[in-house]
């Protein structure tokens, strides 16, 4: 019975989800920075001090990201002290790893962490519709999938991600130079949080 | 063209001077100077030190630097705190290794898993600088002009999975520890230089606390 009363809660859930509008919105044609804060033309790497919670468990360690070229990139993440406990290479289509320890070798982390990032540093290509309202708040949405981009004052500050079980929210904050220092990955429903501090 | 062959000349010079700078040969009389450094190392009780640590990754054009400050105490109580860019403590209390990061404090019991019991231990022993006739590893002692350069290769095959190869390198002039380099099995590195270090300097045991 609980998990019946759960399913159905996700269910509405996930319908509310689908059915939030921008309502308040209207077309807008202006020109947007189209790269999120995490690389720009002169910078292609990154440092960040992260921290991952999930269902109240913490865990810290030290992520490097470098954009290979246009479509690869190579993710680590490593202790504090140094040691290597994530290492793949990854695409829009794949991961392959290059060093994994045993007891974070599995499937589901390693896809996450490959999505998360993708979405990352990823800007449409395609967009479906850019809407601005009286605020100057304009909001996109791409053309392949659900994912919602938000910008305020031509400064990305947000990325919602909807796919049917989860939705990621992706928030850049204290961005300079158009890199952000702070940035913050929510799972929901899933309990897990990702935040990065950049330190490079 | 004069400024490229002096850009050249100029390269060269520096990348002579690192290589020879990094030139270890092996040495023949190694038991003798393992026995010194052991001898040094059991009349080590406290060190205190400063140390840089700098992570090599393949695929990065910079290492990845982080700085603090590190407090032993003869045999087992170790406080390893980073201080720049971020802040996190680790502390080594016996059989409990004790973590704080943003005001998160955990706690785990070193023996509760054997590869990282080994680890710590190795870490424990690097720093002391007594890994000497250690049958979990095997060894070679070769030397520059200022160092002792002692390679160890884990001989268990789980911790060859994390670690494949870690240099110690002992200071001719008084032959403690003055570097670790821990070597991955990609070949990726880390490599920990201890500065301004002070050697039997009474230390509280409330240092080796989370707090």
């Amino acid at each position: 019975m609980k998990i019946l009363l759960k399913l159905i809660s996700s269910c509405i859930l996930l319908i509310l989800f689908s059915c939030s509008t921008y309502n308040n919105y209207s077309e807008a044609n202006i020109l947007l920075n189209k790269q999120t804060p995490v690389f720009n033309k002169t910078v292609n790497q990154a440092v960040y001090r992260g921290s991952i919670e999930i269902f109240d468990k913490y865990y810290s360690g030290i992520f490097a990201f470098k954009k290979l070229n246009k479509t690869n990139y190579r993710l680590v993440l490593m202790s504090e002290v140094g040691m290597t406990l994530i290492d793949i290479s990854f695409n829009d289509s794949e991961y392959k790893i290059n060093h994994c320890i045993e007891p974070l070798n599995k499937k589901s982390l390693l896809n996450l962490l490959k999505t998360d990032f993708l979405l990352l540093a990823n800007f449409p290509s395609k967009i479906k519709y850019k809407k601005i309202n009286k605020d100057n708040f304009i909001i996109i949405k791409d053309y392949n999938n659900r994912h919602f981009y938000s910008f305020d004052n031509n400064q990305l500050i947000e990325i919602e991600a909807k796919s049917i079980f989860n939705k990621v929210t992706i928030s850049f904050g204290d961005v300079q130079n158009g890199l952000a220092k702070n940035i913050n990955i929510q799972h929901r429903p899933l309990k897990l949080s990702i935040d990065l501090k950049r330190i490079k | 063209m004069r400024k490229i062959i002096l850009l050249s000349a100029f390269l060269f010079l520096i990348t002579t001077h690192a290589i020879l700078a990094q030139k270890f040969t092996k040495i023949e009389n190694a038991e003798i100077i393992q026995e010194k450094i052991q001898k040094v190392s059991e009349t080590i009780f406290t060190i205190k030190s400063n140390f840089v640590q700098e992570k090599y990754l393949s695929f990065m054009t910079e290492p990845i630097v982080s700085e603090g400050i590190f407090r032993f105490k003869k045999e087992n109580l170790l406080r390893w705190e980073y201080i720049k860019p971020f802040s996190y403590l680790i502390v080594f209390n016996n059989d409990k290794i004790i973590i704080k990061d943003n005001n998160k404090t955990n706690e785990f019991d070193a023996n509760s898993n054997a590869v990282f019991k080994q680890i710590n231990g190795l870490m424990l022993g690097a720093i002391r600088g007594s890994l000497g006739a250690n049958e979990d590893f095997s060894m070679e002692l070769k030397q520059s002009s200022k160092q002792y350069l002692l390679s160890l290769t884990p001989e268990n095959e789980s911790v060859r999975n994390y670690i494949s190869r870690v240099d110690l390198y002992f200071e001719k002039s008084d032959y403690s520890v003055s570097a670790i380099k821990m070597i991955e099995p990609t070949g990726d590195y880390t490599k920990i230089v201890f500065k301004n270090r002070i050697f039997n300097e009474p230390i509280d045991e409330n240092t080796f606390k989370a707090n």
